[in-house]
């Protein structure tokens, strides 16, 4: 029943897209350097065609610096860029099929929408590229692609945050890239009108069908929207996959704190066989799963996600619960917040249960803590 | 401007009262010598003493080849230096905005700082640089490219030429580079992005959106150039005369009055227009879009 983590490795082999599909684009061991600052440290991944993929980290993580490399806005010191095989590393940004979609969104402010989604195809028209006629047809099709026909003879000013956003992804998709690229599009927006864009770029990328790549400090928006997300940390990928296996089998401990909220209980690695298990406190517990760089009688975390814990009154089967005292339970609206610390050691366990069958417990009670073992996680400590 | 107080009763008045002093002053010292300047460019003067309105001032102006000419190389001089210095300060503008990082501020302060300079000294410098045997007769002589001294570089319109765009570049430069400033240098970038080559962002975006400041310059300084008298009095000899020199020979020297004074308000005239149609000029790019 027990089963080792899989594809959580940071090898370049890990890092290739599902199926079996030439990539669109290819990284290759991508390192940049801002004087002694190393901003993007060896990262290597590849992006399938129609693959929406997210860089996923804190700010200074080197996220939007790769994604610079990648638009040829930046040169990196080692390490190559491919685009659809070819070798891009020394292309200037205007040579590139990429195009960038800006969190300022960047509109050229002394032009209409109308002008500002031609100015792409325009270029290419000029570069003999497009034929004659063409950029009106593709300009009324961006701004279709995006609901804006209706404003195709404002100017940037006269439009709200998300109109501006929506004309700056039609000006970037007008150009047809292999690869759109996105820095932090909705970081400017208000939260409703940012799930809404949510979806709405889905939507979009589903229609059109080009690669995305995302950059965002926003794990809801990386998890609800990627095929991959690449969680990075001080210029590395730590973790590369689906969100689901982030999520639940993150690699590193950086990336359990990061994507949601984890309970991380410093324990020792007991066992490591079909299935895994910690040692705390004396007591034996079970983990389903282990991340691949925990090695037996090591340091260890053991993850237990709040909404997989419930408190229970009774003691349960062994290595599947700790004892409990409240501290605090704070109602949440669809879920209740226990504060609660492990007897004993006394590390804190936070415990989210469903508002409709929370237990009543308050400050001061005592319960077990319990969950199902393949809900556990073992992770090396840092 | 609007006051700071809240809205309401008093603000008006307490807004008239801020404006009082400044308002009084300027009307004191500029329109009151400008009506003087127009009045005395209709009276008639003669020896005998003033009589009587007329409009032979102007009559002599406009009808003397002479002083025609001398318009027009006035406007010839002030038309070259400021194309030079356009072409000076647009890619400087741009470099110091966008390209120079952590000396953006230093090499601003020395821009503002040459400006500091006494222009007396200034043109004596380069009286000393341009002359006879002046540093560059002198280098070009040394490195044998010439075997006899260049007198042209000096007192010629060329010199005029020289030392007027040197001593007004900083006006040029620093309008237009705080309106570069106030571009998003993700425009530029999204611009290359969207595959324009440099030419492209340069006609495209960043003059349209450096306009403005280009606006700005032009009142600033190509309108002050036609009034002109200091430097092509000390570097421009005969052959760089320009109208303000006139201007100053007939009140200072000759006393004309009443002419010099028509060819001060001709010049204000056209000051005038060549204002209004920056200011046009200015709107027609879309001034408000970079405030937007």
């Amino acid at each position: 029943m027990g089963r080792r983590a899989e594809g959580t490795t940071r090898s370049v082999e890990g890092a290739a897209p599902a199926g079996g599909l030439e990539p669109v684009v290819e990284v290759v061991e991508v390192t940049k350097r801002f004087g002694e600052v190393v901003a993007v440290d060896r990262v290597s991944f590849s992006i399938a065609q129609g693959e929406f993929f997210s860089l996923l980290g804190p700010s200074g993580c080197g996220k939007t610096t790769t994604l610079r490399i990648l638009a040829g806005f930046e040169r990196p010191d080692a390490g190559r860029v491919l685009i659809d095989g070819r070798d891009a590393s020394v292309l200037p940004p205007h040579r590139r099929d990429t195009n960038m979609v800006f969190q300022s969104y960047a509109l050229f402010p002394h032009m209409t929408v109308r002008e500002n989604v031609a100015f792409g195809p325009r270029r290419k028209e000029r570069r003999r590229l497009l034929a004659r006629g063409e950029v009106d047809r593709i300009v009324r099709e961006a701004l279709a692609t995006v609901r804006m026909e209706a404003f195709a003879d404002r100017y940037p000013r006269e439009l709200s945050g998300g109109q501006q956003q929506r004309v700056a992804l039609a000006r970037a998709l007008a150009n047809r890239p292999r690869v759109l690229l996105l820095d932090e599009p909705l970081g400017a927006l208000d939260l409703k009108l940012r799930q809404e864009m949510q979806f709405e770029l889905k939507r979009i990328q589903r229609e059109v069908g080009i690669s995305f790549v995302y950059v965002t400090h926003d794990q809801g928006e990386a998890l609800t929207m990627s095929d991959r997300v690449a969680v990075m940390n001080a210029g590395r990928i730590e973790h590369l996959g689906p969100p689901e296996e982030v999520y639940e089998r993150p690699a590193t401990a950086f990336v359990a704190g990061f994507i949601g909220s984890a309970n991380l209980l410093p324990c020792r690695v007991a066992g490591l066989g079909s299935e895994a298990a910690a040692e705390l406190d004396g007591r034996r517990l079970r983990a389903g799963a282990h991340a691949p760089g925990c090695r037996a009688g090591a340091d260890a975390l053991l993850m237990l996600r709040p909404e997989h814990l419930r408190l229970v009154a009774e003691e349960p089967s062994p290595g599947c619960g700790l004892p409990v005292r409240v501290l605090d339970r704070t109602f949440q609206g669809p879920e209740v917040r226990f504060q609660t610390a492990v007897e004993g050691s006394g590390p804190e366990l936070v415990v989210l249960a469903p508002a409709v069958e929370a237990p009543a417990l308050g400050p001061g009670d005592r319960a077990w803590a319990t969950w199902r073992p393949e809900r556990a996680y073992l992770l090396p400590r840092d | 401007m609007r006051a700071r107080a809240a809205p309401g009763r008093g603000a008006g008045a307490r807004a008239a009262g801020f404006l009082a002093a400044p308002v009084g002053v300027l009307a004191l010292l500029f329109v009151g010598p400008i009506a003087i300047l127009l009045l005395m460019s209709f009276l008639r003067m003669s020896i005998a003493g003033s009589g009587g309105f007329t409009l032979d001032n102007y009559g002599a102006i406009l009808r003397d080849p002479l002083y025609l000419r001398i318009l027009a190389r006035t406007g010839a001089i002030a038309t070259v230096a400021m194309l030079a210095m356009l072409a000076l300060s647009i890619p400087l503008g741009y470099v110091l905005a966008f390209r120079v990082g952590r000396l953006e501020l230093p090499l601003l302060l020395a821009l503002v700082l040459s400006d500091e300079l006494n222009p007396l000294i200034r043109i004596y410098s380069w009286r000393m640089l341009l002359g006879r045997n002046g540093l560059v007769n002198s280098a070009l002589l040394a490195l044998g490219v010439i075997h006899r001294p260049i007198d042209a570089l000096l007192f010629s319109s060329v010199a005029v030429v020289i030392v007027l765009s040197v001593s007004w570049v900083p006006y040029v430069a620093i309008p237009i580079y705080a309106s570069m400033k106030a571009i998003d240098p993700n425009v530029l970038e999204a611009a290359r992005d969207l595959g324009a080559g440099f030419g492209t962002v340069l006609r495209r975006i960043l003059l349209p959106l450096a306009a403005p400041g280009i606006f700005v310059s032009l009142i600033l300084v190509y309108i002050p150039l036609f009034a002109e008298f200091a430097t092509p009095a000390l570097v421009g000899g005969t052959s760089g005369y320009m109208i303000g020199n006139v201007i100053q020979e007939q009140i200072l020297e000759v006393g004309n009055w009443g002419v010099g004074s028509a060819m001060s308000f001709l010049l204000l005239l056209l000051s005038g227009v060549l204002a209004a149609v920056s200011y046009r000029l200015s709107r027609l790019s879309r001034i408000e879009a970079v405030r937007g």
